[in-house]
């Protein structure tokens, strides 16, 4: 019935904007992405409302009203889940080191540590942060390095549930030698460290929190942080305030004194709020109904990439075991034909708009993620040729290539219900008919599809042939790809169907690389890598990446100073947007 | 009265958990389940999986959790929010005032608009009036709320901007009661139509079978005025099964907080409860659950009791 109301409501509202239709993705739908992955590099927007003059004292002040269609689970970095939890709580807490918007590491309560600067030893075990001075929590007391000890000891503290340790759990030992020295050891190396207390998560107060269980915390919603913001507010389904931090650091900053977050209960309210003027900026806009925002007077949408990209898996074996070889993937001619046959130009330009690029990469964005490479050409003729070639000839002349009796018909699973993904199967259904290839479309729920293995997931159990998913690199890509693409990550019954390499690719050269990549600190080792790893996954012929999904907000001409960064949500900088007031 | 009170409440006892016990399972069945939200994220391992598991307590048995729920829940202990992390008690009260907000503005207007709109139906039987107000009757009957609400917010919020897409109130500013009346409007409207349309119907009939009584006939036959035969006398007598729909009805006011909160924004229990089902918040679940049991169980008690003070022919032992 919620479908059938949002598709009701879309079409009733594209009628009254008497505009051309289509009914609404949604984006949020992809069970299998990581929650906080992002993109680096370049942007673009539509109708750039930010301003190279630098805001002057006179554009402070006002309040700005944000609209989220997702109210945040909690604000403990460590126990939230949701988006809209980061949106806010990064506005409050801070992490040791943050992200800019190429995807490199900056320093934010703490300098970056670097082997050159010293502050990472030699064998990567041993990571001392030099804390910043000055700083406190927004009830005035000093932040200090028993902050960051106190963090890691939640986080391991049984009481707390947090959801992940990982990478906490191989530290040994915080020391803290003075208040502004936090030196943390490691028993093994890990790749990711510096990602750890900073990137999703942040630093917590020992003072407030110090003997007190995570569960029913008050801290969970009304945080104690070092940031711009304080939260003032929390009324649950309403709103959320945050009004501007007395002791930030940084002088004059923020610049907008109160920040309303409101909650609403889905795009339908955000286009209806943003037309009447009760909100001015809307998070995260579903492509399908992008051009009910683009009809808006003084109302631009800001496109941000992210390191998500929209791919095709290829399962190499017929079931989920991965010596049994599957009838037409287990030639690489067959999966460097599909490769070939594919043109995503109609699918960018008609279907997104033309507000995503063109992907060509596993890794999108970031400092990991290789330069120069390509896509194999649109290729119709060459992909016949290696068909032909591998002995897939159309025999009967019904337009389908058959070999040894059985016809080149596959079958492609996405999770249901999401247009712009229909749109696509449809645009490479006509691709792959034009080189003699049968696309059948079995879309189901996403739970079917992304299911554990004892839920008789589809991915997990191999039952497809084709998967369409979007899925990208966190900032620190290990996990990412260790989880997709290293051999003992292939789901099935020896491993009780553990990872996520539903390719069931099995390469010694990719394993070597995924764990070359995290066995240094070195971030030129690293990427050299990382760039092995996506050029053995890409020669592999499994993974075919479509394009870059791009973060859409709306924003009204009013708010100024939004600049985009893939790696980090939308309200990142916004100490420096200012309001009309 | 008293005793059948007493009576009453104690035979809800053994509903109450009934109900609780069938809502319990009926969760548990469900497919995904809390866990689900972790599996997706790349950093959580499989140790933190079955530690979260273990932590929520999804590693015991089913009933065992069923009736650890229950102790807990009969001393007070509603439980922890697997979302918010926060006491299922507090977050279910701070939602609560607006729900009943909502309902009470919905049923009121339903009575004030439907009463008179019945007595005129019925005493204009058979008349252009009666023919146009059972039209619309049926088509407030059959308007889906959800659409209804989508149609205000166009028509009123959207192009002719008099009233506010949703919520209770401009967030973060004092509300007075004007205000809130304007923020109340559009909702109540969407969720009184049906309940409305209903109660009109209701009465006309209600209304239309004690004047065909003979009695009826004799007070006319004696020249009694006819405001005073259709008020004092036909009135009367039809608003006893009237009032007793119109308690029946009121859990429908709570099912149609569910959509109208949805489309509204508007803060309540509702739109709690179905947040938290599409994020498998079992404790608020369960919460929301009871509470509307509660409320139906004192609508049907409320029904009856007024059945019995209101008619001298019933006695409630």
């Amino acid at each position: 019935m919620k479908r059938l109301a949002i598709l009701l409501v879309v079409l009733t509202l594209t009628a009254a904007a008497c505009a051309s239709s289509s009914t609404s993705e949604d984006t949020n739908a992809t069970t299998t992405t990581a929650g906080e992955s992002g993109g680096g590099g370049d942007s673009t927007t539509t109708a750039p409302p930010t301003t190279t003059i630098p805001p002057t004292a006179e554009d402070a002040g006002g309040t700005l009203t944000i609209g989220l269609f997702q109210e945040p689970d909690n604000l403990n970095p460590f126990l939230a889940v949701q988006t809209a939890s980061r949106i806010i709580r990064d506005l409050v807490l801070e992490g040791l080191v943050d992200a800019d918007p190429d995807g490199n590491y900056v320093a934010e309560l703490a300098e970056v540590p670097s082997v050159e600067a010293g502050t990472i030893s030699e064998d990567g075990l041993t990571v001392t942060y030099k804390l910043a001075e000055g700083v406190t929590w927004s009830d005035g007391e000093p932040f200090t390095s028993r902050d960051v000890q106190f963090t890691w000891e939640a986080v391991m503290d049984d009481a707390n549930a947090v959801n992940s340790r990982n990478g906490y759990d191989k530290i040994v030992s915080i020391e803290t030698p003075d208040d502004l020295t936090a030196v943390v050891t490691y028993s093994e190396l890990f790749a990711p460290a510096l990602s750890l207390f900073s990137i999703p998560e942040a630093i917590l107060p020992a003072h407030e929190l110090e003997g007190e269980s995570f569960s029913e915390a008050a801290f969970n919603r009304i945080p104690e942080g070092t940031g711009p913001y304080m939260v003032t507010e929390w009324n649950s389904g309403q709103s959320i305030i945050l009004d501007a931090n007395p002791n930030y650091r940084v002088p004059d900053r923020p610049l907008i004194d109160r920040l309303i977050f409101k909650i609403l209960p889905d795009q339908n309210a955000g286009i209806a709020q943003m037309r009447t003027g009760d909100i001015d900026v809307f998070w995260n806009i579903d492509t399908g109904v992008i051009d009910q925002f683009q009809g808006m007077d003084g109302v631009s949408i800001q496109v941000t990439p992210s390191s998500n990209i929209e791919y095709l898996g290829l399962n190499l074996s017929a079931d989920s075991e991965p010596g049994n070889p599957h009838f037409a993937f287990s030639d690489p001619n067959v999966r460097a034909a599909l490769a070939m046959a594919i043109d995503r130009t109609p699918i960018i330009e008609n279907l997104l708009f033309g507000l995503s690029e063109a992907a060509d990469s596993p890794i999108g964005l970031g400092w990991a993620a290789p330069q120069g490479l390509s896509n194999p050409a649109y290729d119709p003729a060459g992909a016949m040729a290696l068909l032909e070639e591998s002995g897939w000839v159309d025999t009967n002349g019904d337009g389908i290539r058959e070999k040894d009796g059985k016809t080149l018909t596959l079958e492609i699973s996405t999770p249901a219900g999401q247009q712009v993904r229909e749109l696509t199967e449809q645009v490479l259904q006509e691709q792959f008919k034009a080189v003699g290839i049968e696309l059948v479309i079995n879309n189901v729920p996403a739970a079917t599809l992304f299911g554990s293995w004892e839920e008789n997931g589809k991915l997990k159990r191999g039952d497809f042939d084709i998967a369409m998913d979007t899925w990208g690199a966190d900032l620190d890509p290990d996990a990412f790809l260790s989880t997709l693409f290293r051999s003992d990550q292939i789901p099935q019954e020896s491993n009780g169907g553990e990872g996520w390499n539903f390719f069931r690719l099995q390469s010694d050269t990719l394993d070597a690389a995924i764990d070359a990549g995290r066995s240094t600190l070195d971030i030129n080792a690293r990427k050299d890598a990382y760039r092995t790893v996506v050029e053995e996954v890409l020669a592999a012929g499994v993974y075919i990446p479509l394009y870059k999904r791009s973060k859409l907000d709306a924003f009204s001409a009013t708010v100024s100073g939004y600049a985009p960064n893939p790696w980090q949500e939308f309200t990142w900088n916004a100490e420096d947007w200012t309001v009309d007031k | 009265m008293l005793k059948f009170v007493g009576k009453r409440l104690l035979q809800a006892v053994p509903i109450l958990i009934g109900i609780s016990l069938v809502a319990f399972t009926l969760i548990q069945l469900t497919p995904g389940g809390p866990a689900a939200a972790f599996r997706g994220l790349a950093n959580v391992s499989a140790e933190d999986l079955a530690r979260i598991q273990a932590e929520f307590g999804f590693d015991r048995p089913l009933i065992i959790q069923y009736f650890t729920w229950l102790t807990r829940f009969v001393q007070g202990d509603w439980g922890i929010s697997f979302v918010a992390r926060q006491p299922v008690f507090g977050l279910i009260m701070e939602r609560l005032p607006a729900t009943l907000l909502l309902m009470f503005s919905g049923i009121t207007v339903s009575l004030i608009i439907s009463i008179p709109l019945g007595l005129l139906a019925a005493i204009k039987r058979d008349t252009w009036i009666d023919h146009a107000l059972t039209f619309t009757s049926f088509v407030g009957l059959s308007i889906p709320v959800f659409w209804l609400g989508l149609m205000l917010i166009i028509v009123f919020s959207v192009w002719l901007g008099w009233f506010p897409t949703g919520g209770m109130g401009p967030p973060g500013e004092e509300v007075g009661i004007g205000t809130r009346l304007w923020y109340l409007t559009l909702p109540t409207v969407a969720i009184s139509m049906v309940s409305l349309s209903f109660f009109t119907r209701y009465l006309r009939a209600s209304m239309i079978e004690t004047m065909d009584q003979d009695y009826m006939r004799f007070n006319k036959a004696r020249g009694v005025p006819p405001m005073r035969r259709y008020m004092r006398h036909a009135f009367r007598n039809a608003g006893i099964p009237f009032v007793t729909v119109v308690a029946i009805h009121i859990p429908e006011f709570l099912v149609g907080a569910l959509v109208v909160e949805t489309i509204f924004s508007w803060p309540g229990t509702g739109r709690l409860f179905w947040d938290s089902a599409l994020r498998f918040d079992y404790p608020v679940l369960m919460g929301v659950l009871v509470l509307g049991s509660l409320m139906v169980l004192a609508s049907n008690l409320l029904a009856d009791v007024m059945y019995g003070k209101l008619d001298p022919r019933v006695r409630l032992d």
